[in-house]
């Protein structure tokens, strides 16, 4: 039974993710785990939540913020056959920062505010909750990510095997198969941010205390895509494969 | 101002196989190290102390300046090396993986201003490094062999394009400034390519004057300024 579905003003997609006790975290036996993993352990998600059917995509955060920045090209929505140029791709190279703007931005706009919807990121627990989509297995759709199951650096596969495709860029959102939650992208593509911080002890300002990414992206290896691969960002900087995907919350909730 | 004789006093280290690290961005770094700008330094591979060299000239030159050299086998040279140094009580060794090494500093609450990463050269090692490093508020990385993916030298091997991919990405964001230096140059090794970045533009703008001043320096000069002799 599909879950259920909330379209918001912009169009944006949302999937209601069932609230319950979930696993996230590598075992110490996955392969290729990596330090920066969480230690696999259950956690309670306690109320269902919104999560965006894919990450906001260059076309959503045109409308919000007005303007969107890209590594790959000022072209925005240009047609000459390049993928990349898609209104459809993620938006990337966007800050923890920026994100959380975009967040605030679409949280004011009166129609939005009228539906009684406000936004927000994810927690890494919600992220992997909602990437895993029950499965226990290193990426949500087994052990193992086929280039042609989602958008990485598909010279280094997760299991040992002739190397797959790289596109060497961003390719626009649901071009691979969904997961359980019929969430795309929940592996490359674009690094996702979560609200989270890293480390909680870094030796940083608060400020500039480096935040959560979860699902790897375009650039990354397989490995750093599975369900529990973390990286860590600097809440002022966005690279050319980060991103980000919103959680919407209604205050009739 | 390196110590007088500073070719001879490190003979050992810097003679060193094809791969190492080249004199001039041994020097370079040891430029950078005792410009009083960073107060800890973290070398991660040390091997047989190429670079190790820099640290600990750097250390001597510097009071403030703190070493930390990491590597899964510390070689007898580079232990000798640090022992020797008049600042080894600034220098210590840490023989263990990169990442254990990271996790100790963090324990220990040691911020590290600057790291060399030139250990693996696997990117999801190095992107790991980085991301360890973050929580140690380093601010400044310097990169060896940036250029694995696109010269003859390494037979243009994906399987070592860790420096060439963090130095992309890094270089992707506004907010990070880089120098670069991959000029091959005949009888040196620097086309292998060392790199700084960093989000201080300050440092930038510093490690731009002092790359320009030792890739500039014709090889017979620079094996003059570090006392080298003809034999040596």
């Amino acid at each position: 039974m599909p879950l259920p579905c909330l379209v918001n003003t912009l169009g944006m997609r949302f999937r209601l993710v069932p609230a319950g006790l979930t696993r996230i975290g590598s075992p110490l036996d996955e392969h290729k785990r990596s330090v920066t993993d969480l230690d696999r352990r259950s956690e309670m998600i306690a109320r269902p939540f919104w999560m965006a059917e894919t990450p906001t995509t260059r076309r959503e955060y045109l409308a919000v913020i007005g303007e969107c920045p890209s590594h790959f090209t000022e072209d925005f929505g240009g047609h000459s056959g390049d993928t990349c140029l898609s209104s459809e791709c993620p938006v990337e190279s966007v800050s923890w920062n920026k994100a959380n703007e975009f967040c605030e931005r679409l949280s004011r706009v009166p129609a939005e505010r009228q539906a009684g919807r406000r936004y927000r990121l994810p927690s890494e627990v919600e992220w992997e909750h909602a990437c895993r989509a029950g499965a226990e297995t290193a990426f949500s759709i087994g052990t193992d990510l086929p280039s042609d199951c989602a958008n990485f650096d598909g010279t280094f596969p997760y299991i040992d095997g002739p190397p797959g495709t790289y596109l060497q860029r961003t390719s626009p959102v649901r071009s691979y198969c969904p997961n359980a939650f019929h969430l795309f992208d929940v592996h490359g593509n674009v690094w996702e941010w979560c609200a989270d911080l890293f480390c909680p002890d870094a030796l940083t300002s608060a400020a500039a205390a480096p935040r959560v990414l979860r699902g790897g992206g375009w650039h990354s290896y397989a490995r750093t895509c599975r369900c529990s691969a973390r990286d860590a960002g600097e809440p002022d900087i966005g690279y050319f494969d980060q991103g980000f995907r919103i959680v919407c919350v209604l205050e009739a909730d | 101002m390196l110590s007088p004789g500073f070719y001879q006093r490190y003979q050992r280290s810097l003679i060193e196989p094809d791969w190492a690290i080249d004199l001039r961005h041994i020097l370079i770094i040891y430029d950078l190290l005792s410009s009083g700008m960073f107060r800890h330094a973290l070398e991660i591979g040390a091997h047989y102390g190429a670079s190790t060299c820099a640290f600990v000239e750097a250390a001597e030159h510097s009071s403030d300046l703190r070493v930390t050299v990491c590597d899964s086998t510390i070689t007898s040279v580079v232990r000798e090396l640090v022992q020797r140094s008049a600042a080894a009580p600034r220098c210590q060794l840490l023989e263990c993986d990169s990442f254990e090494a990271l996790q100790q500093l963090r324990e220990r609450r040691m911020p590290v201003d600057v790291a060399l990463l030139d250990g693996s050269h696997v990117f999801y090692r190095n992107a790991t490094e980085a991301a360890l490093l973050r929580c140690l508020g380093t601010r400044t990385l310097l990169l060896h062999d940036i250029c694995t993916t696109s010269h003859d030298r390494y037979g243009r091997n994906h399987e070592f394009d860790g420096p060439t991919k963090l130095l992309e990405r890094l270089q992707s964001a506004s907010g990070w400034f880089a120098v670069e230096d991959s000029k091959l140059r005949d009888g040196e090794r620097t086309e292998g390519g060392f790199a700084l970045v960093t989000r201080n533009r300050e440092i930038w703008e510093r490690a731009v004057e002092v790359f320009s001043a030792w890739t500039s320096l014709p090889k017979a000069d620079l094996r003059r300024a570090t006392g080298a002799t003809d034999q040596g």
